[in-house]
């Protein structure tokens, strides 16, 4: 661990400015403090007890007020004759603090050991000073910490994220539209990729991830036919259950197909499983009384059809091909940044393919745990717009499969990073089994009581802030930090497809030039 | 209790209605606009002004009292561009133990002695007007227990028991004491010093003997100040935000009625200005004839006028001294016209700011006070309120 300059000695010797002292009634989690000028929320302040120990705590919440210039007073004029007689010198200032961590035992072991009492009314509160924090924050890449940003209210003090604890117990990264999820996201598998050689999985849905780190497999997913389990076909056709027929001649074309398949090429798969159902049509339409197919299924088994046509039409050889990879590692390939760009396929196959590698891949990773062949690395496993693929009310096939992963990827070293900007419509288990959060801005009170239900240590102070947080800033929680920080992210150095269009920009630099030709209608004589 | 108390409220509703008519009820509506002078202020803020307010509080334990008394004066100086550049607060309190009788009463009068001394204190700091609060026909009369026996047999009595030289002694150490805001924080009021040694052994009679002389007390500082005042041509102006007054209502409207005179152009008024100037024509109160008090207060007057300074604002009451044969000549309207148009430039919201901030200062909280009497360790002892769940 790395030791920052003086603050090896004891801190008495570090003379630390008093910003304060403790007053009122003080427990063993937070304190108000009077101080000489307004506390920064997010800043960190050390509490001196009676006993010798310093704690470190944070401030949550911050104050002025003046008794001569109470709410009541209504009268602007009353309020500038007050000014005349320079009111301001009886403001006051007072903060709350949360107390976090005894400061011996976290620099020196680098454990967060909360206080077990209170200090006492009148204690002294110090600034922490930037060398204390240094000592606190900045860790060694080669212990599995890589660089988020600085301090908001210590800008000279980076802050790291251990990578073994966001893995073994997932992260959340929420925030609205535009206020840095995606840059968050860029710096850590930048950082992850390029400094500790990791292996990250994004499932991009609007195909906006470049060049995120030195490493990068784009991929344009691909699922062999035959590989789709019945649950999903259904996901793809969208056969809800209450399209029983439909399921019903689907699943026996399934299972006559597979039945047989097992000796045959697997190529043909779809077409196949199409030209079962065009017999069932033909079937159906025998007048015979020898035939198995009732004439009032024809429709269903004619719109079922129709359905395996169109994901014929749309998806087939592009990404539903027999020719998609059957090696997981060729497919999420070891130590680089792997993006499935999604971004031109709907939500249901979106859905399918999705759920379909992440479950391989728990899969190959549990063998992998149990010593037989299976994926060789832990994998950091984001997902863009979690409320789609992973919604509160609706049933996914990604859902279930999230839901394993966040009960046994731990076990098994499987990551799950969460990202959102509708927090409130992400499946309440997957969320809160997030013990890491990146929380940018946050406006809705929806979102922010939803996240602060699926979060152990975000406070109401620390609720109230997340409107107020500019672009790039956040709170961090969890275990992958050492204390609960407000945090500027850094900019991940490259342009990210999801930013808003510079439309006027685009308005003015084009130009509409009639060449004189005809337009598609004239020609064809509309 | 509360349902009571609705059921008690819902059954004399319209006699309480009625009740409080007769208050507002006044046959003289157009009497007491002959007595209200319109005037428009035109604000003269003054380089510097004062601001001096005090505050006490007690609790009653079995058998004796532990009291607080605050008293502040708040200096503003300094006038450039409409603000005051420097502002200084001069600042006493004690806290101590006193035993029934009269305690209340003895409690109030330590509090004006502490804020007359402060006053006295600004007017070293060159300080052009003093704004006291309260009024000082109401310091000069009470404790109302004196009025009830006669004070110079008690004085006769005092006189028997600690000699002739107890009152000289008081005064010796006012002086001594009044040179600076340090001395009077050391000894807030000199006549306990005086008495010090019989208060262990405390009767009926001793009480109001020790209550004669602290009444003596304010009654010399009181004269030290209006004598200051004089002396250095700086006005002192008490002012009352409320008032039990009948002044006006008594001597001109003859009428036999519960209104106050501060009800009386509060509701019947509206504009600012102020009322006809009032100047009684004898003393205030036959004064005890010990260090030349008689003397003096035979020729203190009080001008007595209600002030208004902006319409539709409060109503508060303005008491002036003035000392037969050495107050300005000028007329009385002509005074309290200056005196409104300072007031307009230090008030908002139609109130003296350096008595708002004064107050607010020198408020002791009951919350703060017992927090105070805790940290004395004797929170052993009994109020007698704990079989309530009270302190």
């Amino acid at each position: 661990m790395m030791e920052s300059k003086g603050v090896g000695k004891d801190l008495n010797e570090l003379k630390l400015n008093e910003i304060g002292r403790v007053i009122g009634e003080t427990s063993h989690t937070g304190i108000y403090f009077t101080a000489v000028r307004p506390p920064r929320v997010g800043e960190y302040i050390i509490v001196e007890y009676h006993d010798g120990e310093y704690v470190l705590g944070i401030v949550e919440l911050s104050k002025i007020g003046n008794p001569l210039v109470s709410s009541s007073t209504a009268q602007v004029d009353t309020i500038a004759k007050a000014e005349a007689f320079g009111v301001g010198r009886h403001d006051y200032m007072v903060g709350y603090a949360r107390l976090l961590a005894k400061l011996s035992k976290l620099i020196k072991e680098g454990k967060a050991e909360t206080p077990k009492y209170p200090p006492r009314p009148a204690a002294k509160v110090l600034e922490a000073s930037d060398d204390v924090l240094r000592a606190v924050f900045v860790k060694r890449s080669t212990d599995g910490w890589v660089r988020l940003g600085n301090l908001v209210n210590h800008p000279n003090v980076p802050v790291y994220v251990n990578v073994k604890a966001m893995v073994n117990r997932h992260l959340a990264i929420l925030a609205i539209t535009g206020a840095g999820k995606s840059n968050a996201v860029a710096v850590l598998v930048k950082r992850i990729v390029d400094e500790l050689n990791g292996t990250v999985l994004i499932i991009d849905m609007h195909s906006e991830y470049g060049s995120v780190a030195s490493r990068v497999n784009r991929v344009r997913p691909t699922v062999n036919p035959a590989d789709l389990t019945l649950g999903e076909y259904y996901r793809l056709l969208g056969l809800e259950p209450k399209a029983s027929k439909q399921r019903l001649y689907l699943r026996k074309a399934y299972s006559e197909i597979r039945s047989k398949s097992a000796t045959k090429k697997t190529e043909q798969f779809l077409d196949m499983l199409i030209n079962k159902v065009e017999e069932y049509l033909q079937l159906s339409e025998r007048r015979d009384k020898s035939k198995k197919i009732p004439s009032n299924d024809r429709g269903s088994i004619a719109d079922l059809l129709l359905k395996l046509y169109d994901l014929r039409d749309r998806y087939g050889g592009r990404v539903l091909s027999p020719e998609a990879p059957l090696k997981l590692t060729s497919i999420i390939k070891v130590g680089h940044a792997n993006i499935f760009q999604l971004g031109e396929v709907d939500e249901e196959v979106a859905d399918v393919i999705t759920s379909h590698y992440l479950r391989r891949l728990l899969d190959e990773r549990k063998r992998d745990r149990a010593g037989s062949h299976g994926y060789p690395v832990p994998v950091l496993l984001v997902i863009e717009e979690a409320h789609v693929l992973i919604p509160r009310k609706r049933v996914t096939l990604t859902k279930e499969v999230v839901a394993r992963i966040a009960r046994e990827g731990r076990k098994f070293g499987v990551g799950l990073c969460l990202v959102s900007q509708r927090p409130k419509n992400i499946d309440d288990n997957a969320l809160s089994q997030t013990n890491n959060k990146i929380i940018l801005k946050l406006v809705e009170p929806g979102d922010q009581k939803y996240v602060q239900s699926a979060s152990e240590t975000l406070s109401d102070e620390l609720l109230e802030l997340l409107p107020s947080l500019n672009t790039g800033e956040a709170v961090v929680l969890g275990l992958m930090t050492p204390l609960p920080a407000l945090v500027k992210i850094d900019k991940a150095g490259w342009k990210l497809g999801g930013g808003d269009l510079p439309v006027h920009e685009i308005w003015l630099n084009s130009r509409y030039d009639d060449d004189g030709s005809e337009d598609f209608y004239t020609e064809i004589g509309i | 209790m509360s349902s009571e108390l609705i059921a008690a409220a819902t059954r004399k509703k319209d006699e309480i209605i009625r009740k409080i008519e007769i208050f507002s009820r006044c046959e003289h509506l157009n009497d007491v606009r002959r007595f209200w002078i319109s005037y428009e202020p035109s604000p003269a803020a003054p380089e510097s002004v004062a601001g001096v307010d005090g505050s006490n509080i007690k609790v009653d334990f079995q058998g004796f009292t532990i009291y607080g008394v605050a008293a502040a004066a708040v200096l503003f100086r300094g006038l450039a561009n409409g603000k005051y550049e420097s502002a200084v607060t001069l600042s006493v309190a004690d806290i101590d133990v006193l035993s029934p009788p009269q305690v209340a009463e003895r409690v109030g009068l330590y509090r004006e002695v502490l804020e007359v001394k402060v006053a006295i204190q600004s007017m070293l700091s060159d300080v052009e007007y003093v704004l006291m609060d309260g009024s000082l026909r109401s310091m000069l009369i009470t404790p109302s227990p004196l009025n009830n026996i006669l004070l110079s047999t008690i004085l006769a009595r005092v006189s028997r028991e600690f000699g002739d030289e107890v009152f000289s002694n008081i005064e010796a150490r006012l002086t001594r004491t009044l040179r600076s805001i340090d001395a009077v924080r050391n000894c807030p009021i000199v006549t306990k010093e005086v008495t010090e040694p019989v208060v262990y052994d405390i009767d009926e009679s001793k009480s109001q003997m020790i209550t004669a002389l602290e009444y003596i007390e304010k009654l010399a500082v009181i004269r030290r100040l209006i004598s200051d005042a004089y002396l250095n041509n700086i006005p002192v102006l008490f002012i009352s935000k409320t008032s039990r007054s009948q002044t006006y209502v008594k001597r001109f409207f003859k009428g036999k009625t519960p209104v106050t005179d501060i009800m009386l152009f509060q509701y019947l008024t509206r504009e600012s200005g102020f009322s006809k100037p009032y100047l009684e024509d004898k003393p205030i109160k036959e004064m005890p004839k010990v260090l030349g008090l008689r003397e003096f207060y035979d020729k203190l007057r009080i001008l007595l006028t209600y002030v208004r300074l902006g319409t539709g604002e409060h109503v508060f009451k303005v008491e002036i001294p003035y000392i037969i044969g050495s107050s300005a000549t000028n007329t009385l309207e002509s005074v309290v016209r200056d005196v409104v148009d300072i007031l307009k430039s230090v008030s908002g919201d139609g109130y003296p700011y350096p008595l708002y901030e004064a107050h607010h200062i020198t408020y002791l909280s009951r919350e703060a006070f017992i927090n105070i009497v805790n940290a004395l360790g004797i929170t052993h002892l009994l109020t007698g309120r704990e079989v309530l769940g009270e302190y």
